[in-house]
């Protein structure tokens, strides 16, 4: 397999800390990539890291056999990476149809003069992108919300929002980061539907970072387990589930029996 | 009838748009000409205005400065115009190239610090401006200032401050449809982006920093033409016009009308280039008036005249408690 | 430049930078301590010297009194602004606070203008203005009492924050409100005696001030000064904003002597965009951090 996306000797030390040791994973393209790990095992600073965030201090993040590591975090976007946050991180004064259309920015825009001028491309451009943002938000049963500001809204809806807003820049790969943390059941459970179908639809790589079990487990082609930043299992989910480190230091006996 | 940045929206929008267009264009000769230049002066205001809230209001950075670039205009259409003999007309909006230049001169150090920085820096732009003013005086007539005089149009001398009314009239028009159309564009929501988070904006590919610079050069533009008409319009200009009293008073316009919005803007900016003229009549307490009732719009309607409209307040509720977040973020410093 | 000259330079530096130490660590203190950034702290400045002036040509007395009275009657007037004019704006936009403060300082100027009709005044003080000879040197002794009062303050200041329950609680507040006010301490007043203490702060750099250059109206416009001594130091450190007015007094009188008038100027702007480019976050201030 040629890795779509791999980071290789990765390590990434704050003062006073190692979030990431060494650490090299490789992400199959079109697949569905789990990472998971107890808190403070570095998955959102990986994130971070190969959204441009956060700087690594040595190794190398690899995206399609190019070298972005350093690079500004508008470039790696405009290189096809996308990601969602962990607290959603949405435009909060913004209406959740306004929040979606920022997503076409990459994609869409015509340019300075076009917009500044009104031209009819420009209009037609914003006709369009009202059209496919509606459409992801319906994809996303966030519709209802079109017009609400997004402060007013429930975490659940913001998580879904951020997966709307990110997935209208038509990524390549997406990071996600927690997309499931305050939903319930049935909404986790939606939304990684229609996650997954877009992924499909779309050719996209995902690469989700989880502390839902079900939810990745199902989900999930492969798993990667960090722990102190360090990869410490990587196979299939059964192969995760089973394998005794895992257990010893996240998943607990419980879940080797689920 | 406003949308969320404060255009124009809905048929009542439309039909209220309307009615005023027709008002000003149409009630003006029944007046006399001391309304003719109040209006004007109202006009070029607005046109400030609007351009500095594109800067603060919606792309969320500060400036202490948006004088200097109306002087920049003012001193660049009038050199362009007499010393260079270039027709007015071609003048008066390369004054605002000029200035729109400055502004991304301003712009390249600007886009790179935030928050007290960012102000300090653009009144340092503020001071240097003002130097280079006063030590030009082969290009700007220094301290002395310069006069100006109205241009012709169709061979006709716009002395009357009617006819030169109406030609600010329509300039501002076209620059209230062009801050409308881009704050409705991705340019638009990229400003509006990078103010709330920088990161998310980053991430969906919104380059930050030049982002924020096309937004200093296009204040900086639209208050080069306001400088430009301002200088046609009174005939005369000198350094201390533009001073950081008078970029406050820009500021405070956008403040009082309602940050990130165009209508409120430009209502800001009118009405309070407006209440000096009426406070005439307080004399020397004049000043202490306009502080009071600047005071009290402000605890009436914290987020200015527009606060008023649905929009502004949900908009209000959104953004963090403006202290608690600046005291979280010196706990953080 | 003899070492007699330097040292007269030096003394006058410190001197004009006490009152930009003072009035930049009344701006920092309000901001730590509620963060609001007052923009009518140089028109407190304006209000401590008018009120020593009224004080002293009204009543019949000494300079000592009237420098007490002066700080307690603008300590009691910025807390009743606090409390009636800036508490109803406690939800607001930053900037709807900021041009409120403006609109405060626009109305305590005019007034003060309208109240005291000549344009410029001066302040008698127990000093004279004339150089006292110490060898060589000749300084002028309201220099060494600008600069004695202010090193007093200060360190009366640090001993207040460090030792004093109140100095604790104002500590408290201003780096975590919410902790604070689940620890009883009530908030609101923390606020108002915070800038109470910054406008008591400002006057007294006014009546300082006054002897150096004079009563007027907009001698106010020292806070441009303060604000740069402010961010230089990292607006966040009041040690900062302290050690920063200092520096630029001191270089300004220097370079005023080397350069002239138009240095002077120049010269504190210029400082900030050094520091600025070489430490962004001032002399002593710390970058902000966001958890995404």
């Amino acid at each position: 397999m040629t890795a779509i996306l791999s980071v290789e000797r990765l390590t990434l030390r704050y003062i006073g800390l190692v979030a990431l040791a060494d650490l090299s994973v490789a992400f199959a393209p079109g697949a569905i990539h789990g990472l998971i790990g107890p808190n403070g095992a570095g998955k959102t600073t990986l994130i971070n890291a190969i959204s441009g965030l956060a700087t690594a201090s040595e190794g190398r993040i690899l995206f399609e056999g190019r070298d972005i590591a350093g690079l500004a975090p508008h470039l790696i976007a405009a290189l096809g990476i996308g990601r969602t946050f962990q607290n959603a991180e949405v435009f909060a004064d913004h209406t959740t149809l306004d929040n979606a259309m920022v997503g076409f920015y990459r994609t869409m825009r015509r340019g300075f003069w076009h917009d500044v001028l009104g031209t009819p491309g420009k209009r037609a451009a914003e006709h369009e992108m009202r059209r496919r943002a509606e459409a992801l938000l319906d994809r996303f049963s966030v519709a209802g919300y079109r017009d609400a500001v997004a402060a007013d809204l429930p975490f659940g809806v913001l998580k879904r929002i951020d997966l709307a807003r990110a997935l209208a820049a038509r990524p390549r790969v997406l990071l996600l980061d927690e997309p499931t943390s305050g939903m319930s059941a049935n909404e986790a459970q939606a939304t990684i539907t229609v996650c997954r179908a877009l992924a499909q639809e779309h050719g996209v790589t995902l690469i989700v970072v989880e502390h839902n079990m079900r939810v990745i487990m199902s989900l999930a082609d492969t798993i990667t387990v960090l722990h102190h930043g360090e990869k410490i299992a990587e196979g299939t989910p059964e192969d995760v589930q089973r394998d005794p480190v895992v257990i010893d230091t996240y998943l607990g006996r419980g879940a080797a029996r689920a | 009838m406003f949308d969320r940045v404060g255009g124009i929206a809905g048929a009542r929008g439309r039909v209220a748009l309307l009615a005023l267009l027709a008002a000003l264009v149409g009630m003006p000769p029944l007046f006399d000409s001391y309304y003719h230049f109040l209006l004007s002066l109202m006009l070029i205001n607005v046109i400030v205005a609007v351009g500095l809230n594109l800067l603060i209001g919606n792309a969320g950075q500060i400036s202490l400065c948006h004088s200097s670039f109306m002087a920049i205009g003012a001193y660049a259409t009038i050199y362009l115009s007499t010393k260079l003999g270039l027709n007015y007309w071609l003048a008066m909006p390369l004054g605002g190239v000029v200035a729109g230049a400055f502004g991304c001169i301003l712009g390249l150090p600007a886009v790179r610090v935030r928050g007290f920085y960012l102000a300090v820096v653009t009144l340092g732009f503020l001071e240097i401006i003002q130097i280079v003013i006063e030590q030009t005086p082969g290009i700007t007539g220094g301290v002395r200032g310069m006069s100006a005089s109205r241009p012709e149009l169709f061979g006709v001398k716009l002395r009357a401050d009617l006819h030169f009314y109406y030609v600010i009239l329509a300039v501002t028009a076209a620059a209230l449809y062009c801050a409308h159309t881009l704050l409705h564009s991705p340019t638009g929501r990229a400003f509006n982006a990078i103010r709330v988070s920088e990161s998310a904006a980053a991430t969906l590919g919104i380059p930050v920093a030049r982002t924020k610079l096309i937004a200093f050069i296009v204040a900086a533009f639209y208050a080069g033409i306001g400088g430009g008409l301002f200088a046609t319009l009174v005939g005369f200009i000198d350094p201390l016009e533009f001073g950081v009293w008078t970029s406050i008073r820009h500021v405070v316009f956008i403040v009082v009308g309602g940050l990130g919005s165009i209508v409120g803007s430009a209502v800001g900016a009118a009405v309070l280039t407006a209440l000096p003229e009426i406070l005439r009549g307080f004399k020397e307490f004049s000043e202490f008036v306009y502080g009071g009732l600047l005071l009290v719009v402000l605890i009436v309607m914290p987020r200015g005249l527009v606060g008023l409209w649905p929009w502004w307040r949900a908009r209000g509720r959104a953004s963090p408690p403006a202290r608690t977040a600046a005291v979280d973020k010196a706990r953080a410093a | 430049m003899t070492a007699a000259v330097a040292l007269q330079l030096l003394v006058a530096g410190l001197s004009t930078g006490s009152i930009y130490a003072l009035v930049a660590l009344g701006l920092v203190l309000v901001f730590k301590g509620t963060g609001v950034v007052n923009f009518a702290q140089g028109e407190f400045v304006t209000l401590g010297a008018y009120t020593a002036l009224f004080l002293s040509v009204f009543t019949p007395l000494p300079y000592a009194a009237v420098f007490v009275l002066t700080v307690l009657l603008a300590g009691a007037v910025g807390m009743a602004i606090e409390r009636g004019l800036l508490r109803p704006l406690i939800r607001a936009p930053a900037f709807t606070v900021v041009i409120a403060t403006l609109a405060i300082g626009l109305m305590i100027k005019n007034a003060l203008r309208l109240a005291w009709q000549e344009p410029v005044s001066t302040l008698p003080t127990p000093f004279s203005s004339d150089p006292i000879a110490l060898g060589p040197l000749r300084i002028n002794p309201q220099y060494l009492w600008v600069i004695g009062c202010s090193l007093l303050l200060m360190g009366l200041l640090v001993v207040f924050f460090r030792a004093s329950r109140l100095g604790k609680a104002m500590r408290a507040v201003a780096q975590n409100q919410d902790a604070a006010r689940l620890m009883g301490i009530p908030v609101g007043r923390i606020y108002s005696i915070t800038f109470g203490v910054a406008t008591a702060i400002a006057a007294i750099a006014g009546v300082l001030f006054a002897p150096l250059i004079g009563i007027e109206a907009e001698m106010g416009g020292v806070i441009i000064k303060g604000f740069v001594a402010a961010i230089v130091g990292g607006f966040s450190s009041l040690t900062g904003a302290v050690v920063s007015g200092l520096l630029i007094g001191v270089i300004e009188a220097f370079g005023g002597a080397y350069f002239g008038g138009i240095f002077k100027n120049v010269v504190a702007f210029a400082i900030l965009i050094a520091v600025l480019l070489l430490r962004p976050h001032g002399l002593f201030g710390r970058a902000e951090a966001h958890r995404v």
